[in-house]
């Protein structure tokens, strides 16, 4: 051994210096607990040179170390009761520790120290001051881990239950049923003349945590987890102190009815099974015996069948022996369910002093149990059923689901006992029933017997003792390794008010003077070590004191370069801020030197270095600067923030990174978020377009949060209100916006600068419209024009189902009809109009507006009968919009959508319209239109017009003008026309005098071919052709004369007669002139 | 992994000085199942081999091994060890138990340790103890409920359903690792060291 001793001692001094610089925590704790091992297990005479040391280590700024010194700490205290004197006080600081693992470690080591503690106590025959002071020390801690129990870590409060657990085992006295652990420590083995801790106190106390403990597995925000841990610490302390049991079942049967509502389904599972075992566990004891119906009932509610309920029954021996052995001890009292235990209490001769019994009443539980078993009649039930299917949920809960098991007693005696007993424990936990107002009662008699004792022990005991604990002049425990050493050989302090004298006033203000411009010099020549920050420090704490006049000289010299003097310049300002606030020490002693109301505030200051920075020729060092003093500083005045716009005149990139400054107070600096988006907005109002292009999208940006949207709505509004003035104000008139001078009148460049923002944000929030009309409407034609030509993009993006825009159609101001038009035009462009779009304009044209114009977008979404209806004042209108209109009616401008009239509706529609409502000419104008679509009105669809109008009861005028027409554009539809003009002849048509005009120019047009049809005309109305047009005749006669005989024998006498000249037709209506009937322009060809 | 029950017992032993400490800076494993035969070795097999700090039990009265027939299994007590048992099953049919992989799965536990443990009787602590089966969660977790705590050291209870076969018991041990190996990455385990 002794040749052993010193490499041991050796090893451990190596270990401890290696841990001491070891950077890896891990490889620390490895060596530290060789060190343990070393010093408790194999050499135990060594521990108490090295405590300190490795107690040292609690201050590491590893949570696993200082977890590790708790452990050491545990170990070392149980191997040698006397390091508990020496490091309990260690543990007292650690279990303040700010890492919840510590803590967690130091709650469990407590339970050992605390069990320690007491057996020293115990086994000690005199009470050292020593061990009165660490028994103060461990109970301080008991109580702060007491209230642990209420801990914001879930993890720390199941450590606590369980230290609860510990205190009530250690704090009371076991029964002979007492399941018990190995050379378990508990008030067993305390002599009741120890007076430090005296036994019926702490069992008092264990009775007290016991009842929190019940309370806290009945809190309905329980976690699971703890829940579970509650619940085995109760069945533990139930089995190891049997006089709790009733207490324990009672709870965990409350439980079982009253789940918390906050666990998922699984966790329901967990707890049912947890409480399984539990229940179990409490059956196989044998002091269950009286429970067992209870028991039983809990188990098969939780699906246990009766024969492994019976398995895990206790034998029947142990059970008679229960009996027994209680019936010997009991004085025949009646029968009542609950037998009190005191008496086996009394039994025991090691308490010379019986123990507070708590007489076990009937609980509130069993007496309204009663109350209701008798209240269960059918009737009731079924009226009960009844009332609560209301509240039945619409689906079946989780924890139903889970926990539901089908009634296979439904009915019996039991089954109603049960039901009874569940409603009950609802009722108690509630808090009504006649159980509950029993028991009251009974704790207020109670409550001033049990008063009056505890006051008086308290005084006797309690009191007394802490007080002479706290004047004890004893040795004051220090925690170990924590102490300077050293410290014991103080040298003689001086003291330096003593060999110095003040300096005067003005002396000392120069000095100060010369210092400060000293250290400024050279403040970034680089110092060693530490020496640059306490630079800095002085340097603050110097610039905090100094007069107004060399504050400028300071500005100055800090804006020479900005960058490096960054940090100086912002611990400056801080310091400031701080005195301002009243919250720095500097203050108060510099305060005390004389300056008790500074001339600069922080503002001033502040506001200064910004003008001069502001001032500053714009760079890209400059405004970071300006960027990094707007944010980092602690505070900034709003009317600093507004300076900012000073930026505008200074190029585009110092807007930008203005402007990305200003986004960033406002994102970052809530307070300051109004100006900031203030001096945003009127940065967008600037007259270059490359500024407003990189303002306006953050500006956009911000405004998806809706605060700073309504703030930047505000500006761009009235903005949009300058409109209204009669030229533009001030306000927009700057050099900062790029605009020196005020012009006398709007220009298009000072219009667009009001409207910029609005119209940009317009999409985003689309209620601003309305405001737009409103200004629309009053202002000058400059604006409107302008308005009209910048709404494209932000209507495009607003669509034509934003209900903003719909209602603006719907109350369409007045005065704001071209407005309107072009918001419509817009939305239809490039689709088709929707069905609430069409409804809100044809409302407007038939309530309000009557122009034409208007239906014009939306002419796709009416019905034909509308269109045919507006068609002739559409056509009415300039010939552009009328081929705008038959555009948009023929599907040109749009793939989509089906048109209300077809090219063949249009052109019969055409050609149908009254002369009273439009007059003929425009009518040519607008089916000269059609024709001019070679690619729409094709043979086919002109063949098929001309059938339609056929078909038509009187035939229209143009009705001829038209066949010409279609025979001068497609002359393959000859026959078809032939054709025609022989059906004509059967509707007589000489009787329309136009017609009949055009008839025969058809005919002329027709040449040879019409020969046929002009001989199957009446005589008269041969001779009225020939009269017309002369020249037919000649042909028809050499075209006759090719005929065979055979055919010419066809041709009626009378007609011959006409042919040949023979006949002079009377004409029954003068022929008419021909140019009332204008003729179609003649083919190209 | 059909079904997870997770419950923080709290786990008892007498002293077993410094055992703790060297564990800190890792977290210690129980892999459990009936027999520590098939799952439990499996898992403890992967597990050691990627470097976990594990051990495995079983929570049987007796460890049973298949038989000839389905009513007549093999039993032997806890402590037998494997050597004996494989030593016993070659000598009582070679082929059959050959051919049921029942030889080689021994053979490998013998490599791995001595003889099968039964977890009711060890005193060691764990930081994380896996089942593979909900019968077996409920006896360690009444094995730990009937105890009566000192130093209240908390312990991970976590059951992972697996059958009771070899595929089965592979594809577990896989599932066991890669819930260690996230259970170790997690500093933050409540109670946990």
């Amino acid at each position: 051994m002794s040749e052993q001793e010193p490499t041991v001692r050796e090893r451990v001094v190596e270990l401890l210096n290696t841990a001491a610089f070891l950077p890896s925590e891990k490889e620390k704790i490895a060596t530290l607990a060789k060190v343990q091992e070393l010093i408790i297990h194999l050499d135990p005479q060594l521990l108490d040179s090295f405590f300190e040391d490795v107690a040292a280590f609690q201050k590491d700024r590893n949570s696993d170390v200082r977890k590790f010194v708790v452990g050491f700490i545990e170990e070392a205290c149980k191997k040698d009761v006397a390091m508990l004197p020496r490091l309990v006080p260690n543990m007292q600081l650690l279990v303040l520790d700010e890492a919840v693992s510590v803590v967690k470690r130091v709650v469990q080591a407590v339970v050992q120290l605390h069990r320690a503690t007491l057996a020293w106590l115990a086994a000690a025959r005199t009470t050292t001051p020593e061990m009165e002071q660490v028994w103060h020390i461990i109970t301080t801690m008991k109580n702060t881990i007491l209230t642990m129990i209420d801990h914001d870590n879930d993890g720390v409060r199941t450590q606590a239950i369980k230290f609860l657990e510990a205190m009530v085992l250690l704090q009371t006295y076991t029964e002979p049923d007492s399941v018990t652990r190995e050379g378990e420590f508990n008030l067993d083995h305390v002599p009741l003349t120890l007076k430090v801790a005296r036994p019926r106190k702490l069992e008092e106390e264990a009775r007290m945590v016991l009842g929190k403990l019940l309370a806290f597995q009945g809190s309905i925000h329980i976690s699971s987890v703890n829940l579970m841990t509650c619940m085995s610490s109760l069945t533990i302390i139930a089995r190891a102190r049997p006089q709790f049991l009733g207490k324990v079942v009672n709870a965990l049967e409350i439980l079982h009815a009253n789940l918390p509502p906050t666990l998922t389904k699984s966790q329901v599972n967990s707890v049912r099974k947890h409480l399984k075992i539990q229940m179990i566990n409490l059956l196989k004891h044998p002091a269950s015996y009286d429970y067992h119906y209870n028991i039983t009932t809990v188990l098969t509610d939780l699906g246990m069948s009766s024969s492994e309920i019976n398995k895990a029954m206790p034998s029947k021996d142990s059970m008679k022996r229960w009996i027994r052995k209680d019936k010997v001890g009991e004085e025949p009292i009646e029968s009542a369910p609950k037998k009190p235990r005191i008496e086996k209490e009394e039994k025991k001769g090691k308490a010379e002093e019986p123990p507070a019994a708590v007489v076990e009443k009937t609980s509130a539980l069993d007496i309204t149990q009663r109350w209701l078993v008798e209240k269960l009649t059918p009737e009731n039930v079924a009226n009960l059923v009844l009332v609560s299917m209301i509240n039945l949920p619409d689906e079946m809960p989780p924890l139903f689901s889970a926990g539901y098991s089908p009634i296979t007693a439904a009915g019996t005696q039991a089954q109603i006992q049960h039901v009874a007993r569940l409603l009950s424990s609802q009722l108690t936990a509630g808090g009504v029933g006649p159980g509950v107002e029993q028991v009251k009662d009974d704790e207020m008699k109670a409550g001033y017997d049990s008063d009056d004792e505890s006051n008086i022990s308290r005084l006797v005991g309690g009191r007394v003792q802490e007080e002479s604990i706290l004047v004890q002049s004893g040795p004051v425990l220090v925690p170990a390794g924590l102490a300077v050493r050293g410290a014991r050989h103080k040298a003689k302090t001086m003291k330096l008010e003593e060999v110095t004298k003040p300096m005067n006033a003005t002396a000392s203000a120069k000095m100060q003077q010369l210092l400060l411009q000293r250290l400024l010099k050279n403040h970034k020549t680089p110092l060693l070590g530490s020496g640059a920050k306490d630079c800095v420090r002085i340097l603050t704490v110097l610039m905090g004191s100094i007069s107004p006049n060399e504050c400028e000289e300071l500005e100055d010299f800090l804006l020479e370069d900005m960058t490096s003097n960054c940090d100086l310049l912002f611990s400056w300002l801080f310091s400031e801020y701080a005195t301002d606030h009243d919250f720095s020490q500097v203050n108060r002693f510099l305060g005390n030197a004389g300056k008790k109301d500074k001339e600069k505030q922080y503002s001033d200051i502040m506001s200064s270095i910004m003008m001069k920075a502001l001032a500053k020729e714009a760079s890209k060092e400059r405004d970071e600067f300006l960027s990094r003093l707007f944010l980092e500083a602690p505070h900034v005045p709003e009317n600093l923030i507004s300076s900012l716009v000073r930026c505008g005149s200074q190029g585009s990139d110092s807007v930008l990174a203005a402007a990305n400054t200003l986004k960033d107070i406002t994102r970052w600096r809530p307070p300051a978020s109004r100006p900031a988006l203030e001096v945003l907005a009127i940065l967008a109002t600037h007259e270059q377009e490359t500024v407003r292009d990189q303002v306006i999208p953050i500006l956009v940006e911000l405004c998806e949060q809706e605060t700073y949207m309504e703030i930047v709505s505000e500006s761009a509004t009235k903005f949009l209100k300058y409109l209204l003035l009669e030229a533009p104000p001030e306000a927009l008139c700057t050099h900062d916006l790029g605009r020196p001078i005020q012009p006398e009148e709007w220009t298009e460049a000072s219009v667009k600068a009001c409207l910029y923002l609005h119209l940009a944000l317009l999409p985003l929030n689309q209620s601003m419209i309305h405001d737009l009309a409103q200004v629309y409407v009053k202002t000058v034609n400059e604006a409107k024009r302008s308005i009209l030509r910048l709404l494209e993009g932000p209507i495009r993006h607003m669509g034509m189902e934003s209900p903003q825009l719909l209602k603006l159609v719907e109350t369409c101001p007045k005065g704001g009809e071209t407005l309107i038009t072009r918001i419509i035009h817009i939305l239809t462009e490039k689709a088709p109009p929707s069905e609430a779009l069409v409804c809100r304009v044809r409302e407007l044209y038939n309530r309000r507006v009557s122009d034409v114009r208007f239906l014009i977008p939306v002419l796709t979404g009416l019905s034909k009968k509308e269109v045919i209806a507006v068609l002739p004042k559409l056509i009415k209108l300039n010939p552009h919009v009328v081929k705008e209109v038959f555009n948009r009616l023929w599907g040109v401008t749009l793939d989509t959508g089906a048109s209300p009239l077809t090219p063949v509706d249009l052109l019969v529609a055409l050609h149908l319209i009254d002369n009273d409502k439009c007059d003929v000419k425009t009518v040519i104008k607008a089916t000269g239109l059609c024709f001019g679509e070679r690619n729409i009105y094709t043979a086919e669809v002109l063949a098929f017009v001309l059938q339609q109008l056929m078909e038509q009861p009187s035939l229209p005028t143009l009705f001829m003008r038209t066949v010409i027409q279609t025979l001068t554009h497609y002359p393959k539809l000859l026959g078809f026309i032939m054709n025609v003009l022989q059906r004509l002849i059967s509707r007589q048509v000489w009787k329309q005098r136009k017609v009949w005009e055009g008839f025969i120019k058809c005919c002329q047009r027709a040449g040879a071919q019409s020969f046929t049809v002009l001989l199957q005309l009446p005589p008269p109305q041969l001779a009225d052709v020939f009269s017309v047009a002369p020249d037919l005749r000649s042909r028809l006669l050499s075209h006759i004369a090719t005929l065979t005989e055979n055919q010419r024998a066809h041709i009626p006498p009378s007609l011959m007669d006409v042919i040949e000249g023979r006949v002079t037709a009377e004409l029954s209506h003068p022929v008419p002139h021909p140019s009332e009937v204008p003729l179609p322009p003649a083919p190209e060809s | 992994m059909k079904n997870c029950w997770e419950a923080t017992g709290c786990e008892v032993s007498t002293e077993r000085h410094g055992r703790r400490f060297t564990k800190m800076a890792e977290l210690s494993f129980a892999v459990i199942c009936s027999s520590n035969m098939n799952r439990s070795m499996e898992a403890h097999a992967f597990l050691s081999k990627k470097g976990f700090n594990v051990r495995s039990f079983g929570t049987g009265d007796k460890v049973k091994l298949p038989g000839p027939a389905p009513d007549k299994p093999n039993c032997y007590e806890f402590g037998t060890s494997y050597d004996d048992i494989y030593n016993d099953l070659l000598k009582k049919d070679k082929t059959l138990y050959t051919q049921n992989g029942l030889l080689h799965m021994l053979d490998r536990n013998r490599r791995i340790k001595p003889d099968p443990e039964r977890f009711q009787i060890s005193k060691d602590k764990f930081d994380i103890i896996i089942t593979c089966e909900e019968r077996v969660y409920d006896q360690v977790l009444e094995c730990l409920e009937a105890r009566i705590p000192e130093e209240n050291t908390p312990v991970h209870v976590i059951n992972i359903d697996i059958q009771d076969n070899h595929e089965e018991a592979t594809i577990g041990a896989f599932m066991i690792c890669e819930l260690a190996a996230l259970v170790s990455e997690c500093v933050l385990l409540v109670g946990v060291g």
